[in-house]
């Protein structure tokens, strides 16, 4: 039975493509195999939202996104959110389960990584080459900007020449324009931010209307979510999306492919969606904690593991944050909150600064309202007593401050496993995440927050605040099952498919090879259309299934 | 606005009244009156504006509730504060964020600090922006290209 959204319910026969999770790399692959006339499910456990749902156009938006609106599923606690053991890790991964995928609360920063971040073994000693280069990629990165309706500037000299994205960037605004006055005088580069948020109509949807709670999911549609960008399209294609259903298995059959993936729903009810091709794309940590669980006679490490690489190479991008606290009130409540320019100045490695490898700076132009200068969640101290509304006065629509992504290095022993106690509501064992943030990276992140000081100083700040390791940052989960062209030495091939399973493919950012220092959606979403392409191009894999 | 304990507070439907006290004394050392700006009670924290935190964080009120029950009236507010920010810092963020929260969804407060709320207002793209007209991204291009150029 297919209902709103094409939500399917029960059991549905067998297909072309089953595809693991509804965020943007499933969403990717399901739009191009749907729209090429394959036959599409997709299983995915959480539900659609309605745009009336997100908080921030309600007065208590401030108090949710601490806690239903939280992207920590571990704080947020929702029935379609499992939970994972962190308490081995540096960073908190963060994530949101539904139509969407962490798209639904992403700040939709739109950058890709630059050639040299393919090639960092060659280039500077350290992690490993992509089995693809930037330039392979180009196209894909082009396809999908225009799938998002991406907003910005072409000519940035920190990329390669190529298309324009297909929208006008966003405004700068007052805080993004003494910034880039500052770098000019500091003679560093700056640029108008990237964002797959709409600076004017576009394929049906409205522009930015500044709610400043992109975070929290866009109350208007502008921002770029695969539920409205990819799923929806997908649908009128004949896709189909199970909701609230868990997958716990990738069943193999005896000829040792993949036969489908069995699942368990809201009510406890348990299916197998069969299907030619199976499609992973749960994120770095779901999916690959579903490989491990499929372990299986012939698969006794987890599914695909000869290598012994899934859930290996865990990176998930160490954030500083620099804000700096001006006189002026930029009344940074209102505007998007994904980047209003960004920085590439120190992204490329220069060993002399006593580490490899670089970072990104982005410009968030919404610091959020009164009770997040009150309590900031990032940079920065409450102040209670005789000093606390000076502090909230000075604080609000005052400051200005610099993300920092640093690079995050590919380290074996940083990895996701399945908790040997901890379980999810349905039973499956839950993942349990071990991540030490290294030495090269602290020194990293270190150099940046010293030079983005003096950006915000430049600029005029009169106090900066910092935190050189933010422990709710990640966002950016990737790397657990690596792509490469050495079955021994990686888990799928270099268009996502299983070296041990020739029907199996993951396009998550699990096949990440090195993270780079940029926010990876861009790439994720390049890269699984890339993977889709792969999947259409072998004739044996063409549409058979109704 | 109100101060102080009285029978029918929409406080009292949260918290019972000797808690609500504790409350009233506690918020109003970490956000006392200052100028224009109200304490944390004249802002209602412990009245209406509690149930405006309790209805959008339940999940707040247990430790709430639990925090203002312990022993310490022998401790300053300040003392007591801090006591528990080491001793039951789930408590003490279930405080602060009632606190919080309360005081700044209040409308008389929202409109001394100058806050509009989150509100629609449609985004225009700079036709011709200023760091155009200032040259800021000519100097940029004229330094030339960042990225390191790698054979494909």
């Amino acid at each position: 039975m297919t209902g709103r959204h094409g939500a399917v319910a029960g059991r549905t026969g067998p297909v072309d493509v089953v595809i693991v999770g509804a965020g943007v790399s499933g969403g990717v692959v399901g739009k191009r195999l749907a729209e090429a006339g394959m036959s599409v499910v997709c299983l995915e456990q959480g539900r659609w939202h309605d745009a009336s749902e997100f908080p921030g156009q309600h007065p208590q938006w401030e108090l949710v996104m601490r806690k239903q609106w939280s992207p920590n599923p571990n704080v947020r606690r929702l029935p379609e959110d499992y939970p994972i053991d962190s308490t081995d890790s540096d960073i908190e991964p963060l994530m949101y389960n539904a139509v969407g995928g962490s798209t639904i609360l992403y700040a939709a920063d739109w950058s890709r990584m630059v050639p040299a971040d393919f090639r960092t073994a060659s280039l500077d000693g350290v992690g490993d080459d992509w089995p693809l280069s930037y330039g392979e990629l180009e196209r894909y990165y082009e396809r999908t900007d225009s799938d998002m309706g991406v907003s910005g500037l072409g000519g940035n000299p920190a990329y390669p020449p190529g298309t324009d994205p297909p929208l006008p960037p966003l405004p700068i605004g007052a805080s993004g324009l003494a910034v880039a006055r500052a770098h000019t005088r500091l003679g560093w580069h700056w640029w108008p931010g990237t964002n797959a948020i709409l600076s004017a109509p576009y394929d049906g949807r409205r522009p930015c209307v500044q709610w400043g709670a992109c975070m929290q999911g866009c109350p208007e549609g502008a921002k770029a979510s695969a539920d409205l960008t990819h799923w929806t399209a997908a649908i009128a294609s004949g896709a189909r999306v199970k909701t609230g259903v868990r997958a716990t298995r990738v069943r193999l059959g005896s000829d040792g492919r993949a036969r489908g993936v069995e699942w368990t729903d809201e009510d406890g009810n348990d299916g197998c969606q069969e299907g030619r091709i199976v499609v992973l794309a749960a994120n770095a940590i779901g999916s690959a904690r579903l490989l491990l669980v499929s372990a299986q006679r012939g698969h006794a490490d987890g599914l695909a593991n000869s290598s012994g690489l899934v859930g290996r190479r865990l990176m998930m991008h160490p954030f500083a944050v620099v804000t700096g606290v001006f006189d002026d009130s930029f009344e940074t409540w209102r505007g998007h909150v994904g980047c209003r320019i960004s920085s590439m100045q120190f992204y490329e490695s220069d060993e002399s600064r006593g580490f490899l490898r670089g970072a990104k700076w982005s410009m968030a132009p919404s610091t959020g309202g009164p009770i997040n200068a009150a309590m900031p969640a990032r940079a920065g101290e409450a102040s209670w007593g005789e000093d606390h509304h000076d502090r909230v006065r000075s604080r609000f629509g005052h400051v200005l401050s610099w993300g920092i992504f640093g690079e995050d290095l590919p380290d074996v022993s940083n990895r996701v496993e399945l908790d040997p106690e901890l379980r999810d509501r349905v039973g499956l064992p839950a993942p349990k995440i071990t991540y030490r943030v290294s030495a090269n990276t602290r020194r990293l992140l270190q150099f940046h927050v010293a030079r983005a000081t003096e950006s915000l100083v430049e600029a005029g700040a009169h106090t900066i605040e910092s935190s050189q390791l933010l422990r709710e940052s990640g966002w950016h989960i990737m790397g657990t099952a690596r792509m490469g062209v050495d079955p021994t030495e990686s888990v799928v091939d270099p268009w996502g498919r299983a070296h041990d399973v020739d029907n199996l493919f993951v396009v998550d950012a699990s096949i990440f090879v090195t993270s780079g220092g940029v926010n990876p959606t861009s790439t994720i979403s390049a890269l699984a259309l890339r993977c889709a392409e792969a999947i259409l191009a072998q004739p044996r894999w063409g549409r058979r299934s109704s | 606005m109100s101060v102080g304990s009285r029978d029918g507070s929409p406080g009292t439907k949260i918290l019972a009244p000797s808690l609500r006290d504790r409350l009233i004394e506690l918020a109003d050392e970490l956000i006392p009156a200052d100028g224009q700006m109200p304490a944390a009670s004249e802002a209602g924290v412990a009245d209406t504006q509690l149930t405006v935190v309790a209805d959008a964080r339940p999940d707040l009120v247990g430790p709430l509730r639990r925090v203002l029950s312990k022993p310490g009236k022998e401790m300053t507010a300040p003392e007591f504060l801090n006591a528990i920010q080491s001793t039951d810092p789930e408590g003490h963020e279930a405080l602060v964020l009632t606190v919080v929260g309360g005081y700044y969804t209040n409308p008389h407060v929202v409109r001394l600090l100058g806050y509009s709320g989150q509100h629609a207002s449609p985004v225009t793209p700079d036709i011709y922006p200023s760091y155009v007209e200032e040259g800021l991204l000519e100097a940029v291009i004229d330094r030339g290209p960042l990225f390191r150029q790698i054979p494909d």
